[in-house]
């Protein structure tokens, strides 16, 4: 397969040979075209190594072949370690239970998507970052939106001092209902 | 007048004519900056020149190469152009590697905004004069204050000027016409043939006895055309008592006050570089490097007797390689008793470091301690999703 | 997203808000904090407040109306705000379990004006100029259009003022008088909702540090006229600070550390001139030794990575410049002044790979020895202790002077009014303080021996109440069958060795018997493997070699005969350890590590989990094979009964920074377990190391989502019919964070910090697992990156420390829990020594310790 020649520097994306690249970008490019190409050319994935993404024709054969069929091969065909009883123990007691607790994960997004913070842009394609910035431009209260505005004037020179005080006067205002 | 002649004797610069172009090499620019440099460096005066001033320093290419001269402390590039100047400030600000390998002495650059007509205090103490290419582009108001602000109120020990030849017009004009002022550069106030500038020396060393001048080009003449002379007339002015000749005038003194219709320079930049004087006596620098070697050695366990469990340096390599720094075996033997090193036949014999719990080898513990700060170059990957 | 959400907090002009006030207009986006210097603190210690809101949202309603503590600053009011529209079954990543403590942080609060905005454009030049500093000055020729405050980088061009067109052309001409004309493109703005925005602000920042007289190298600024000389060493130590701008948990803080950079003396000439002594060997010595290298120029500030040496080449050798040939000779002198001495040396060639990914072809650079100076360490002084040790001396600060040096910084920027100005001009403000914040300390451990438990103590150190204890388990016999291999010469330290081993193996409930005994004649490597294949026939436990040094060559034949041909562990020791004196501490360690190799465990930690499997993960690069790396993985069996652990190690390739066949080796330990319990393990907790933070969202896609897919699938094949619950973590050890106490203290062992400092989109915390005796202690960082664990932040936060309580070779806490510490002992040992995949036989044991 071309495009996992080690030898070379330069490697090819296995969804469009026009896509070439240092050996190291490999990885994130495959994840971007992956996404894109998902539809239109089905590659399979290689069970021995993620990287390996092969036609369907193909993917027999690469099966049977791949490099990194020695990592299940060394583990089938050697023996394992027997079980040493002696290296078990009684159960080790401890102050708390958790086996039945099941907590819901925490989702950082949800406070994220509520806070008053600066975030990341979401997807990986330059489209969906655009988009999300104009959704955190309206979320964050960003509405002079250049399309709409006429013209944004140049920003004020404020002091810092004067700035703190427009901060919090809506704050305080509404702490005095 | 005198002649001068630089201590390499003169330039093996080549100059080659065919029916389409002239081309000089190297260039003549650089052969200018070749030039001011070796007379900056001719033995018979560079321990006496601490302070260089340059008239009409443009890009300050100059000051890249002056600046490595380590007996020059004090350097200002001067020009009326206070954009351009302030274009190229980092030119004059010191390298990483300069603080690596420091000079031996300290250096001042100063960039100034300011006129070569007025007499600005900065200018007091100068030794040398550098003003390449500079005269050919000021109106004569300004020209004729020159003399007395340069050989009047600084009177340093050299000056250095040079001006295109325009003699040499004749050859140039076989190529390409001269632009519409009738000069090589649009910027030319005039262009003087060797005669008007070899006069307007003259007239200088003339009121200013105290110098004298010789004439001198750099880019030499086409094969079969040296009447026209060189491409770049340069004049370098010489106090007579450098020359061991006796002054005509008293030096000015340093407390005489500037004419007061002077605009005084703007300084825009001051860098001190790096420098350091090293008080070590040459043993102290030599058991500097012995430690180093020593170091070194246990650092290979080729070195490693397994029989004693000791390291072993051999004597002559340690002078090998201390020798530049004036080791000899008698210095290194005194030193080693003196640091109580033990020597064997031959060898100086290196105890291995007690052994330390912390630092123990055979556990290869990298856990124990928080490491050395080193920092090393993190390759942070990029997140980089656009498509390549 | 939905309207919904989105219009939530923001009032103006929708009356759905009872609580705006509509005349406001578009209301300034409220940047960053007030101007209250009282830091926020965690909230913790009241419940209501804390964002684990326990009853219905409204309760939250009466905004700042009566707060809770008297003194609370008023931006409490905004946070309410935020609390409030919070849906009530958000949980919060918070842990509340342990004793607070209040800490300080390096980091500095960044005010930002509310309704800033950036205009951005994008600047061409025609014809193109390379030099972007020859960029900078023609365009900084039009600050009258561009206004006093604009940032630059050669391409990108940021203003605080709109220009008048969205497309402007001017003219600019540079002094070799060539006429350009500038492009200059309106691109949009960026206002302080979008991470660009962070950019520019750390590009602001860096504009200021320019006044503090600082070098730039690499990423970082340092301060050359601080710089401590190790001449012994030849080399410097620079001081100099690490500083980024991000978006923290609430507020976009500064933080700044204090690192030293590393410079070298020597040039690369100085290193040929050593290798001039051995005339026949030369060219190879000073090949193996320069290879690979990174060299600062004497004549620029560039940096050149040195691919080979020419020595069919001289600095008389001409190169073509500018259509002319000139000598290398020449061509220093003539533009730099420099002359360069010895006209003999060779000549040094750099490729630049950077650029090869532009124009397809490598760019060739011609370097002089004699100008080029070396900078960072070779592995070779990395491992050299005393060399460390005399750096470390220099680098090592305590938290007071690491404060003070905080302060310093902030003193100088604030006060050096070119870096004010900078800050103003672009209306921002650093505050002076450091950060402070509430921890929390997670109680000492109870170590779990076989006939007691002893707490772990503040310290988390238990060395001292391990001599006296019995290891956890042990082989029932002991070490009862195995092997010595010792020169004929050492016979009287070898003696000494077993002699401490087996009196202090007998301490601690280890009984070994004593050894079959080779004796061989010389001391080379051959005769060692030999060796081993004899005494294999008697189908030892272990193998002991007593060395006389820490040969390398040596040290990886014993260790491939034992791990990949025989299946054997080995124990290899040097003669110097059995003549020291320290001997009965060495035993001590040996006899532990002895244990380990044979699959047993010295002591446990008390889990409050059963069905847990915790796995480490890591990745080594081949010290053979530039383009090779192995990843070992490292999973523990149920360690409420059997404290056993799984190894493997896999090739993968060094060019990737996700791993590819992560699953596989999973699947393994997985299977692994499933034979020894019968089952699959009800939870795994994977703590995913090396990886670094810009990988992230990569690693999400690509790790993660493979590997909790496909565990589905293997536990529906095993038809278990629970669902696999899974947390994957990321660990961070290099992280720039540091913690101290009020008192300039380092923070206790058990330290966790969940806030403040802690990213808003990430489920992360810090632990302080450590506790160092010099210095200052560096937080490990831990982002929970995918959950499915049902664990709350308490739990995993605990749990994660309770790891860190068991890597053998240390009886204290490690920086990062032992499955990691494991994994990246494996992959090391593979990867500089064996280069090939162990037996499988030794899966079990921890025979790389």
């Amino acid at each position: 397969m071309n495009f996992m020649e080690s030898s070379s520097e330069m490697v090819t994306c296995p969804y469009n040979s026009a896509h070439r690249m240092l050996r190291k970008k490999l990885q994130q490019h495959i994840i971007k075209c992956r996404e894109l190409y998902k539809n239109e050319i089905p590659l399979l994935n290689c069970p021995f190594n993620n990287s390996h993404l092969i036609p369907e024709p193909e993917f027999y054969q690469h099966t049977k072949s791949c490099e990194d069929r020695k990592i299940v091969a060394h583990f089938q065909f050697s023996e394992s370690a027997p079980i040493k009883e002696d290296a078990k123990h009684e159960k080790i007691s401890a102050d708390e239970d958790w086996d039945e607790d099941n907590t819901p994960a925490y989702n950082p997004q949800v406070y994220a998507a509520s806070a008053n913070i600066v975030r990341e842009p979401k997807g990986i394609f330059p489209a969906q970052r655009k988009d999300f910035i104009k959704e955190e431009r309206k979320r964050l209260g960003d509405l002079s939106d250049e399309e709409k505005m006429p013209e944004p004037p140049p920003p004020p020179k404020i002091s810092i001092r004067e700035t703190t005080k427009t901060r919090h006067q809506p704050y305080q205002r509404r702490a005095n209902h | 007048m005198f002649s001068y002649t630089l201590p390499c004797g003169g330039f093996k610069t080549v100059t080659t004519m065919t029916n389409e172009k002239i081309t000089f090499d190297p260039p003549v620019y650089e052969q200018r900056y070749c030039y001011a440099i070796q007379i900056l460096e001719d033995p018979r005066w560079t321990k006496q020149i601490k302070k260089v001033v340059e008239f009409g320093c443009a890009e300050m290419r100059l000051f890249n190469l002056m600046r490595r001269i380590e007996t020059i402390e004090h350097i200002l590039q001067v020009d009326i152009d206070e954009e351009l100047l302030k274009n190229n400030l980092s030119r004059v600000n010191p390298l990483i590697s300069d603080y690596i390998r420091q000079r031996s002495g300290p250096l001042r650059v100063e960039v100034l905004k300011g006129s070569v007509a007025d007499s600005s205090e900065e200018l007091r103490g100068t030794d040398v004069v550098i003003g390449l290419e500079l005269i050919e582009h000021v109106y004569d108001d300004v020209l004729a204050k020159i003399p007395a602000n340069v050989f009047g109120f600084m009177q340093p020990k050299i000056v250095i000027f040079s001006t295109p030849n325009s003699d040499f017009n004749v050859i140039f004009t076989r190529f390409n016409p001269l632009l519409e002022n009738g000069f090589r550069h649009l910027d030319h106030k005039f262009e003087w043939t060797r005669e008007e500038f070899k006069s307007w020396c003259l007239d200088i060393v003339e009121k200013y006895p105290n110098y004298l001048v010789s004439l001198t080009g750099v880019g030499d003449p086409p094969k079969d055309f040296e009447s026209v002379g060189n491409v770049s007339q340069i004049a370098v002015f010489v106090r007579k008592d450098l020359l061991d000749k006796p002054l005509v005038d008293p030096l000015p003194s340093k407390t005489e006050p500037v004419d007061e219709f002077t605009t005084p320079y703007k300084s825009l930049q001051v860098v001190d570089f790096p420098y350091y004087t090293d008080t070590r006596t040459v043993e102290e620098k030599i058991w500097a490097e012995v430690e180093y070697e020593l170091h070194r050695c246990m650092r290979s366990e080729d070195n490693f007797d397994i029989q004693h469990q000791v390291y072993k340096m051999p004597m002559d390599l340690l002078l090998q390689h201390t020798q530049s720094f004036g080791a000899t075996p008698d210095i290194l033997e005194k030193l080693l008793e003196e640091n109580d090193m033990k020597v064997e036949d031959g060898y100086i014999i290196l105890e291995e470091n007690p052994y330390n719990e912390e630092d123990d080898l055979c556990f290869n513990n990298d856990t124990s301690e928080v490491s050395y700060e080193e920092v090393p170059q993190r390759e942070d990957v990029e997140e980089n999703w656009d498509l390549v | 997203m939905s309207d919904q959400t989105r219009g939530r907090r923001r009032l103006s002009g929708h009356g759905d808000d009872p609580c705006s006030s509509s005349e406001q207009g578009p209301r300034p986006k409220v940047f960053k904090a007030s101007g209250s210097s009282t830091a926020i603190t965690t909230v913790g210690s009241a419940p209501t407040a804390s964002g684990r809101p326990s009853g219905s949202s409204t309760a939250i309603t009466t905004v700042g109306s009566a707060p809770t503590g008297s003194g609370r600053p008023s931006r409490y009011d905004l946070r309410y705000e935020i609390i409030n529209t919070r849906p009530s079954d958000v949980v919060t990543k918070q842990g509340t379990d342990g004793m607070q403590i209040r800490l300080q942080t390096n980091f500095f609060r960044l005010i930002t004006t509310p309704k800033w905005r950036i205009y951005h454009y994008h600047v061409e030049f025609e014809p193109d100029i390379e030099m972007v500093r020859v960029r900078r000055g023609i365009l900084s020729d039009h600050s009258n259009v561009l206004g006093s405050a604009f940032i630059f980088d050669g391409k990108q061009l940021f203003t605080t003022k709109k220009l008048e067109k969205d497309l402007t052309r001017l003219q600019g001409t540079s002094k070799t008088e060539i006429n350009y004309t500038i492009t200059i493109k309106y691109v949009g703005t960026i206002s302080t909702a979008e991470s660009r925005f962070l950019q520019v602000l750390n590009l602001i920042l860096r504009r200021s540090m320019k006044g503090l007289k600082l070098e730039l190298i690499g990423r970082n600024l340092f301060d050359p006229n601080a710089k401590i000389m190790l001449r012994e060493h030849h080399m410097e130590l620079w001081p100099g600070y690490e500083t980024s701008i991000r978006q923290h948990e609430r507020d976009i803080l500064l933080c700044t550390e204090i690192t030293h950079k590393v410079m070298r003396t020597e040039t690369v000439y100085d290193i040929l001139m050593r290798c001039i002594n051995n005339p026949a060997r030369l060219q190879e010595d000073f090949r193996t030794n320069v290879l690979g290298l990174v060299v600062l120029t004497d004549y620029n500030n560039r940096t050149y990575r040195i691919n080979d040496v020419d020595f069919g080449q001289t600095p008389r050798s001409t190169f073509s410049c500018k259509g002319k040939d000139v000598s290398f000779v020449d061509y220093y002198l003539s533009k730099y002044n420099i002359r360069i001495r010895d006209q003999k040396q060779p000549l040094l060639i750099s490729k630049n790979k950077d650029k090869a990914q532009n124009t397809q072809k490598d760019e060739m650079v011609i370097l002089i020895p004699e100008l080029c100076r070396v900078t960072g360490l070779t592995d070779n002084m990395r491992n050299d202790f005393g060399l460390m040790r005399a750096m470390s001396n220099h680098t090592r600060m305590n938290p007071q002077r690491r404060i003070e040096r905080l302060h310093t910084f902030n003193r100088r920027l604030q006060n050096t009014p070119e870096s004010v100005k900078v800050l103003t001009d672009w209306d921002m403000r650093l505050e002076e303080q450091l950060i402070k914040l509430n921890g929390r300390v997670i109680s000492p451990q109870k170590i779990v021996f076989k006939a007691n438990k002893v707490s772990a103590g503040n310290g988390a150190d238990w060395t001292r109440e391990f001599r006296a204890a019995t290891m956890l388990t042990t082989p029932r016999n002991g070490l009862s069958r195995w092997a010595v291999i010792a020169p004929e010469r050492n016979s009287r330290e070898l003696r000494t060795l077993l002699e401490s081993l087996m009196r202090v193996g007998r301490g601690m409930g280890f009984n070994i018997s004593n050894p079959t005994e080779l004796k061989i004649r010389d001391d080379r490597t051959g005769t060692y493997v030999r060796a081993m294949d004899d005494c294999a026939r008697l189908d030892p436990m272990l193998v002991l070699c007593l060395v006389p040094n820490n040969n390398v060559e040596r040290y990886s034949s014993i260790k491939k005969r034992g791990c990949i041909d025989k299946a054997i562990p080995t124990q290899v020791v040097t003669i110097r350890v059995a003549n020291n004196r320290g001997l009965m501490s060495i035993a001590t360690k040996i006899a532990i590590q002895i244990n380990c190799k044979l699959g047993y465990t010295p002591w446990m930690i008390e889990l409050p989990l059963s069905g847990l499997m915790t796995v480490g993960f890591d990745i080594a690069k081949c010290s053979r094979d530039r383009s090779k790396a192995y990843g070992g993985l490292v999973a523990s069996m149920d360690l409420k009964e059997n404290s056993t652990f799984f190894s493997t190690v896999a090739e993968c390739s060094a060019y990737d920074v996700l791993a590819n066949n992560l699953w596989l080796m999973l699947a393994k330990a997985l299977r692994r377990y499933r034979y020894e319990h019968n089952k699959l393990p009800t939870r795994i907790l994977f703590y995913r190391d090396g990886v670094s933070s810009g990988s992230l969202k990569q690693l999400v896609e690509y790790e993660v989502k493979d590997i909790a897919e496909k565990l589905k699938q293997e536990y529906q094949k095993a038809g278990e019919n629970t669902q696999p619950m899974l947390a994957y973590i990321v660990v961070t050890k290099s992280s720039n964070t540091r913690f101290f106490t009020d008192s300039y203290q380092n923070p206790p062992a058990g330290t966790i910090v969940d806030d403040v400092v802690t990213q808003p989109e990430r489920f992360d915390f810090y632990v302080v697992s450590q506790t160092v005796r010099q210095g200052t202690v560096s937080p490990t960082n831990y982002n929970v990156v995918y959950s499915t664990i049902g664990l709350s932040p308490d739990q995993i936060q605990k749990l994660t420390y309770k790891m860190c309580h068991l890597y053998y070779n240390w009886s204290g806490t490690t920086r990062v829990p032992a499955v990691c510490q494991y994994a990246k002992k494996l992959a090391t040992l593979v990867a500089t020594n064996l280069h090939a995949i162990p037996e499988s036989a030794l899966e079990k044991q921890l025979y790389y310790l």
